[in-house]
Parts: C-alpha cells; sequence; structure tokens
C-alpha cells in the first residue's frame, strides 16, 4: 500500500517557545483510517495544523501524497488534503451556507456550472439541501458540522484531517455524524477525545503524549484502560 | 441563542423582496440622492417621496411599525449635530431670549435648515431601512460587489455580518459570568470588571480571526475572495423600478 503521509522526526515550537511537537514520526497508509488521542495539550491539532501546511517547521520532514511540504505544493497539497476544523463557527465564514462550500472550488478555479453542480450535490449528501441561502448562523450546531464536513468533502479531497469531528454534538447528531463519515471511503486522520468514535471509524490508533507519538498499534489499546492511563490519558 | 436583528424581514416574498437585488440598490440610491438634492422649502415634494417609501412598504408586506422604528434610529444623531444650527445662523431673526446673562436669538434660515436636515436625513433611513429589511444580507453584498464597490470592504461587511451574531453571544455568555458571579454593587469595581471584559473579547475575537484565516488558507484562500453571480433582471424589475423612478423624477423636477 502506498503511503499518503509521511512524517519524519517533526519538532515545533510555538512563536513564544512553548514546545508542541518533539520528534513526531508516523506513516498513514492510502484507505486507512488513523485515530489520534492523547490528552490535551499533547499536541494532536498541531500536528495536524502541519499536515497541509497551515503551520510549517524547520525541524523533521512531511510528505503527504509523496510531494514534500514545501511552499512549491501547498496549493496541490491543500486540495487534496482537507482540514475541517473543532469550531464550524470558524470553519464557515461566508454569508450563506453555499458560499461557504464553494469557497474552496472557486478558489481552485472551477466554473461556475461545477461549482454549483458540485455544491448541489454534497448538500444534497448531508442531507441539507434547500439551506444554500441560510447564513451559517441560522444553522443548528450539528448541521454546522455537517456543512463544515461539506467545505471539505467538496474539494474531492484524497485524505481528510478531522480535528474533533463530534465535540459538543448531541446523541442523534453524534451518530449520523459517525455514519456519515464511516461511508466516506477516504484516507481519514481523526483527531478526538472521543474514543468510542475512533474505535468505530479507525483500525489504526496513534497516541500522543507531550508532543511525542507514544504508542502506534491497533484500535484494541482503546479497551486497555491501563495501557490509556500510562500514556497519560 | 438567535438573533437576527440586521434582515428580520428579508425572507417574506413579496414583489419587493423578489426585486433584483442591484436594481433594487440603484433605485434607493438614486431616490436617496434626489431626496437629497431637492430644496429645503418644498415639503410638498417630501410628502411625495413620503408617499412613495409608504406605498413600498405597503408592498413589501414589513411590518409598518418595525420599520418606522428603525428609521428612527439616525434621528438622536441628527438632533445632536444639527440642533444648535438655528441659535448661529443669521438673518431674520424669529425669536430671542434671556436666561439670565445669556441671549439668545433663533433665525428662520437656521429653522429651515435644521428641518432641511431632518427631513432628508430621515426619508434617506427610511428608504434605506426598506432597502435592508427587503432584500438578504448576502444578496446586499453581492449586489454591491457586482456594482463595482471595492471588495475590500464587500469583505469587511460579510465578516461583520457573519460574525456579529457571534460577538453579541459572547458578550452576554461574558455578562452572565460577571452576573453569576458579581456580589460587589460598587459602580467604580463594576468599570474595572467592563474594562475586563472588554479586553477578553478582544482577546477572544483576535484569536478566532486567527483560526479564520487559517480555515481560509487550507481552502485555497490567496488573498482575493471569488464567488459566482447568480442574478437575473427580468422584465417585470426594470419595470417597476423604472415607472417608480419616472415618478419620483417627476415629483422632483414639478414646478
Amino acid at each position: 500500500m502506498d503511503k499518503v503521509v509521511e512524517i519524519r522526526n517533526l519538532s515545533y515550537n510555538y512563536p513564544d517557545g512553548t514546545p508542541a511537537l518533539n520528534g513526531v514520526t508516523l506513516d498513514v497508509v492510502e484507505g486507512e483510517s488513523v485515530g489520534i488521542i492523547g490528552p490535551n495539550g499533547a499536541g494532536k491539532s498541531t500536528l495536524l495544523l502541519h499536515l497541509n501546511g497551515i503551520l510549517q517547521s524547520k525541524n523533521g520532514a512531511i510528505k503527504v501524497l509523496g510531494m514534500p511540504l514545501i511552499n512549491k505544493n501547498l496549493r496541490e497539497i491543500r486540495s487534496k488534503a482537507c482540514l475541517v476544523f473543532q469550531d464550524p463557527e470558524d470553519q464557515l465564514f461566508m454569508p450563506t451556507v453555499f458560499d461557504d462550500v464553494a469557497f474552496g472550488l472557486v478558489n481552485l478555479g472551477y466554473d461556475e456550472g461545477v461549482v454549483k453542480e458540485k455544491v448541489g450535490k454534497i448538500l444534497e449528501r448531508v442531507d441539507l439541501s434547500g439551506r444554500e441561502h441560510r447564513s451559517a448562523h441560522h444553522l443548528s450546531f450539528g448541521e454546522k458540522k455537517l456543512v463544515s464536513l461539506a467545505t471539505a468533502l467538496v474539494m474531492e479531497p484524497e485524505i481528510l484531517l478531522l480535528d474533533e469531528p463530534t465535540s459538543n454534538l448531541d446523541r442523534k447528531e453524534r451518530r449520523e455524524i459517525i455514519e456519515f463519515l464511516d461511508e466516506i471511503d477516504k484516507t481519514k486522520i481523526i483527531v478526538s477525545h472521543d474514543l468510542e468514535m475512533i474505535e468505530q471509524l479507525c483500525q489504526r490508533v496513534a497516541v500522543m503524549n507531550r508532543g511525542k507519538v507514544v504508542f502506534t498499534g491497533d484500535r484494541e489499546i482503546i479497551k486497555d484502560d491501563s495501557k490509556l492511563k500510562s500514556f497519560g490519558l | 441563542m438567535k438573533h437576527s436583528f440586521l434582515d428580520r424581514y428579508s425572507d417574506l416574498g413579496s414583489i419587493i423582496h423578489r426585486l433584483d437585488p442591484r436594481v433594487k440598490v440603484v433605485f434607493f440610491f438614486i431616490l436617496i440622492f434626489v431626496i437629497v438634492s431637492t430644496p429645503p422649502q418644498e415639503l410638498v415634494k417630501f410628502t411625495g417621496y413620503l408617499l412613495i417609501l409608504l406605498i413600498l412598504l405597503l408592498l413589501s408586506r414589513i411590518p409598518f411599525l418595525y420599520v418606522f422604528a428603525r428609521s428612527l434610529v439616525i434621528i438622536p444623531f441628527v438632533l445632536l449635530t444639527a440642533v444648535f444650527i438655528p441659535f448661529f445662523k443669521g438673518g431674520e431673526v424669529a425669536g430671542s431670549y434671556n436666561f439670565l446673562t445669556l441671549h439668545l436669538t433663533i433665525s428662520h434660515k437656521g429653522i429651515l435648515i435644521l428641518q432641511n436636515i431632518l427631513i432628508k436625513s430621515w426619508l434617506s433611513v427610511l428608504s434605506l431601512t426598506i432597502l435592508t429589511s427587503t432584500t438578504k444580507f448576502s444578496f446586499l453584498l453581492k449586489a454591491l460587489e457586482t456594482l463595482k464597490i471595492p471588495r475590500v470592504l464587500i469583505l469587511i461587511a460579510s465578516f461583520f455580518y457573519r460574525y456579529m451574531f457571534l460577538l453579541v453571544d459572547q458578550i452576554m455568555k461574558i455578562k452572565n459570568a460577571r452576573d453569576s458571579r458579581s456580589f460587589k454593587k460598587n459602580p467604580l469595581y463594576q468599570f474595572k470588571v467592563i474594562g475586563y471584559m472588554i479586553g477578553e473579547l478582544f482577546i477572544r475575537t483576535y484569536e478566532r480571526a486567527e483560526r479564520i484565516y487559517l480555515a481560509m488558507l487550507s481552502r485555497g484562500f490567496n488573498g482575493t475572495i471569488y464567488t459566482l453571480e447568480s442574478f437575473r433582471i427580468n422584465r417585470f424589475d426594470l419595470c417597476f423600478s423604472g415607472g417608480l423612478m419616472a415618478i419620483i423624477f417627476l415629483i422632483r423636477l414639478w414646478r
């Protein structure tokens, strides 16, 4: 199987000097779903922000779909590895749902007709047809999360990078999001505290603690409470 | 928390709502220009404009009181700046008063100017209120964009519209958090707390702006926002606004 993400010895300090990542090495192969778990402040979200080049570190190397993560490749990488932020209020910034979902496509330079067709299809898929002209503000939280997903999915990425896709959802919304994610046949890297969801969606789990990947392996680890505790969870 | 204080009735489907937003924007701006350029003493003409606005309001099916209350928002500002004009303008004296050592005179010319400013500003704001309550904000932005208003301004307005509600939510949350733990009623202390609240709000907003920028970057943002245009002007739009425009010009040019 092809490696779609290769992270080698990645370290990163925040501008104020706080170390966030400390020698992370991780591979993700095509088509698999990897769950990244770990205590707050372990560096999970920071790692995710590196994978489409929003944060760039001089220490260590990342390859996405075989392309080294350098400025020249950013456009290509960002169109193929899409990041969905935890807070939909950050992800949805345009005046209407349609504009938000279309944003990435329009930036990629698609024609108007193509954009409309793709946006229409994806909104149908997340069951939100007819909400195109609503403001994101007028959607429920679950709907906002779905539209956030749609903004990434519409770009037909090869890799989905998801930061806490189930946070703050009620039971029903959470179940729907999980079912929806399960149907998506793409490489997924999911950062979350929702271990049950990770267990359902991901075959492989990486545990992070204090800026390091301390464990990678089968999802069975989630059932092993004492081991999780030893990793600071 | 839900708010919709900007374009509350913009979802109604009246003929005014269905007019092409670009046509509406142009129409209302011309109307305002005509109102502002009308000589101040011609009260009949102003009544004519008011009648047209009322007809538009009636057709749009928006509650009259809602629009009326909103249109009054401008009055305090206008009064504050213009109320002293009658005292300072020279000319024929309408009346003079003595308060202790203070001697005040009011001139006819001054009163006319005050009346002029009040009527024109109120009619203009009334027009804008009708425009904004019959047009969805996103449509309004798009209309302005196609009318070649600078993109930066439209972006600022667009982000403002998207995040204004969130900002209000955040203020309310901070306020609730304060109220549920606040025991001191000392006003000086309260001021201090309000200072902290503003600081907190600033930091939260700043950080959110940063995250939004990251979200934009990850979807290929490269400095310019492209949007798709989806308006179509039909014959009714042109006839309706053209007809009204003709009436307005007729009123304006009538001797």
